[in-house]
């Protein structure tokens, strides 16, 4: 009798990790399901961000003299992009706009459905937001304002209020928060995963991992765990943990930038996002270095005018376009050996960039972090009437920018690894196209890469 | 019924006092005077104390007969004391050269300068009159703006009146699902 074929299944070809499910440890499993959890991280999170809000709102309006400034823009923003790294959009599950969603929606929401233009738009509003909020920052100095980055606070928050009370789950995490898109995309090339099991999922007629069941709501990021194949809408709250009945979820580390080998619908606007982040952070070096004014200099002289609306702007239309052209003139190059559209290329490889983003973001941060990190303790102190003085540095330049050009590399092999993973996914192993296509975006990355470390070895001006 | 409308009377007399009390306030802020080879130049603030933030000030430029010098290109620029510069604030002290715009009587200059920190500061004043460019710097004392109550007060009133909207929306959905 002919042995039965057993199915074959591809692990090279699964973004899944196979690594050991962090829910069989009884404890953890016990956190994760029981009622504390998230509220135990979020309330306390909640009260320090009040706080946060008051002090940028009401405290003194120099930079570095507020609390408020250093928490978010010295602490709080270098940590987030490592919080994603590491693990997932955790951060997400404890935000304060998250719970304030869910206190809003639990006492007057109105639950209706998500309209149709943002499930469908979402992501590109999202891109949209984050372009725009990058913009104002430099135009109206919103990081260097307690009172700009206390009215931004406001303005996000009323529009938490308002999508919580009327629309249902996390619409606004999901489908608006600025921060989602980038979240999303840096989960991708994070450390963490959550999965269903597909053989219990395979006899589940209940679905309480998406409907919810009389105890725990359902997901509030609009997913289904049982067709997941990213994390990066999962912020790990723990709602299908809790109400799986089958214990089909599983909780697992995974090689970092492992998802991004295999994504099976490329999406154009998530590419275009990793693009534009890697913009961003060439306009956020370039106005903090040395040459900027100069630049602004010979712009007002080109362009007859010395308003910074104007030549900032310029600037940051060209800082954006920069990568855009770029990736966009790859696709054009490896057209030639895999036969894809530009836009194809586009979509598909503008995720290989992530993880020089992400790499780029943390540098650019860890110089806030670690030259200006003890101006946290300093303004926080000074709450109790104790003047701190003295260096805000936690480490010298040199560790710093060794630190740096460290990342960099980091993230340049990493993102070169992701253009060959997923090339070899798109078009097969070893042939032509596949090769073609991988040192084609391999050069690009390296240029990139490069770029970042030059800009990294001009010095810096400080946040606070 | 008199309660109430003693008490509404009350609130409404407050009102009206803490609107007429701020705007018969005395509007005219502080004037330093120079005299720079006979040409007397007066700043003036619109408050007494110059606040963080953005500012208007005005210039008045009067010759030596104590005429108004019309036509006079005006640029100014701020610079913040550096014995008052905290040793973390490394950045913004100082800003560019702003060009002020002829105001609405003769001699008078106005524009607006930005104030990053509170402290001293040096105004730093350029002109060039008919007798040639001349300089003028002015020391001042800006305070910490308070909170931006417009923007506070708009917030509260939004959100609550989302709050209540949704309420009432919520309260109406939940009658006709019964019904």
């Amino acid at each position: 009798m002919a042995e039965k074929k057993r199915p074959v299944i591809d692990e090279e070809n699964s973004s899944s990790s196979g690594d050991r499910n962090l829910l069989d440890n009884k404890r953890f499993a016990s956190f994760m399901k029981s009622k504390w959890y998230p509220g135990v991280f979020q309330w306390p999170v909640a009260i320090v961000f009040a706080f946060i809000v008051y002090e940028l709102l009401f405290g003194s309006t120099s930079a570095h003299d507020n609390f408020g400034t250093a928490a978010t823009w010295v602490l709080w923003w270098p940590l987030l992009p490592i919080i994603f790294f590491l693990l997932g959009r955790f951060w997400c599950a404890i935000c304060p706009f998250g719970l304030l969603n869910d206190v809003v929606q639990k006492f007057v929401g109105n639950n209706r459905p998500v309209p149709k233009f943002l499930r469908k738009y979402g992501i590109w509003i999202i891109d949209a937001m984050f372009i725009a909020i990058t913009w104002s920052d430099h135009i109206w100095g919103v990081v260097e304002s307690p009172r700009g980055s206390g009215t931004l606070l406001l303005l996000m928050t009323i529009a938490v209020i308002f999508s919580g009370a009327v629309f249902e789950r996390r619409t606004w995490c999901r489908y608006l928060c600025f921060l989602g898109g980038v979240s999303g995309n840096y989960t991708r090339a994070g450390m963490m995963e959550l999965r269903a099991t597909p053989e219990k999922c395979a006899k589940c007629n209940v679905a309480a991992c998406y409907k919810g069941n009389d105890k725990v709501e359902g997901c509030p990021m609009f997913e289904f765990p049982r067709t997941m194949d990213t994390n990066a809408e999962c912020n790990f709250c723990g709602n299908c943990v809790k109400s799986c009945p089958n214990n089909s979820i599983k909780i697992s580390r995974r090689l970092p930038t492992k998802e991004l080998w295999f994504i099976r619908k490329p999406k154009l606007e998530e590419s275009f996002l990793a693009v534009v982040i890697m913009g961003i952070v060439f306009v956020q070096n370039i106005t903090m270095i040395n040459i900027w004014q100069p630049i602004l200099n010979w712009l007002e002289k080109a362009t007859g005018t010395d308003s910074y609306y104007v030549t900032f702007t310029i600037t940051f239309i060209i800082a954006m376009l920069i990568p855009i052209v770029m990736l966009a003139a790859t696709g054009l190059i490896a057209k030639k050996f895999n036969g894809d559209s530009v836009k194809q290329n586009f979509s598909k490889f503008g995720y290989a960039i992530i993880p020089l983003d992400m790499a780029a973001h943390i540098a650019h941060n860890l110089f806030h972090l670690l030259a200006e990190g003890k101006s946290i303790l300093f303004t926080f102190m000074a709450l109790f009437g104790h003047e701190m003085h003295g260096s805000t540095a936690i480490l010298d330049t040199a560790t710093i920018q060794a630190l740096q050009y460290v990342l960099i590399a980091l993230g340049t092999i990493g993102s070169i690894y992701t253009a060959y993973r997923l090339a070899k996914s798109n078009y097969g192993g070893k042939n032509s196209k596949s090769l073609g296509t991988s040192i084609v975006y391999g050069v690009l990355i390296l240029i990139l890469g490069i770029i970042n470390i030059i800009l990294f070895m001009l010095p810096m001006a400080m946040r606070m | 019924m008199k309660n109430k409308l003693i008490k509404k009377l009350s609130i409404i007399s407050a009102l009206v006092l803490t609107l007429s009390t701020s705007v018969l306030a005395d509007g005219t802020g502080k004037k330093i005077n120079q005299t720079i080879d006979g040409v007397k130049a007066t700043l003036m603030l619109t408050e007494d104390k110059a606040k963080t933030g953005e500012n208007e000030l005005t210039l008045k430029l009067y010759d030596n007969k104590d005429k108004p010098i019309s036509n006079a290109d005006v640029k100014v620029s701020v610079e913040m004391d550096k014995s008052d510069m905290g040793s973390m604030n490394m950045g913004d002290s100082k800003a560019e050269s702003i060009q002020f715009k002829k105001g609405h009587e003769e001699g008078e200059y106005v524009g607006t300068v930005k104030f990053s920190d509170k402290g001293k500061w040096k105004v730093k004043t350029n002109f060039t009159a008919n007798n040639g460019e001349k300089m003028a710097d002015f020391n001042i004392e800006v305070i910490s703006a308070g909170p931006n109550w417009f923007v506070v007060g708009g917030f509260l009133i939004v959100a609550i009146l989302i709050i209540v909207t949704a309420g009432i929306a919520k309260k109406k959905n939940k009658k006709s699902v019964q019904a």
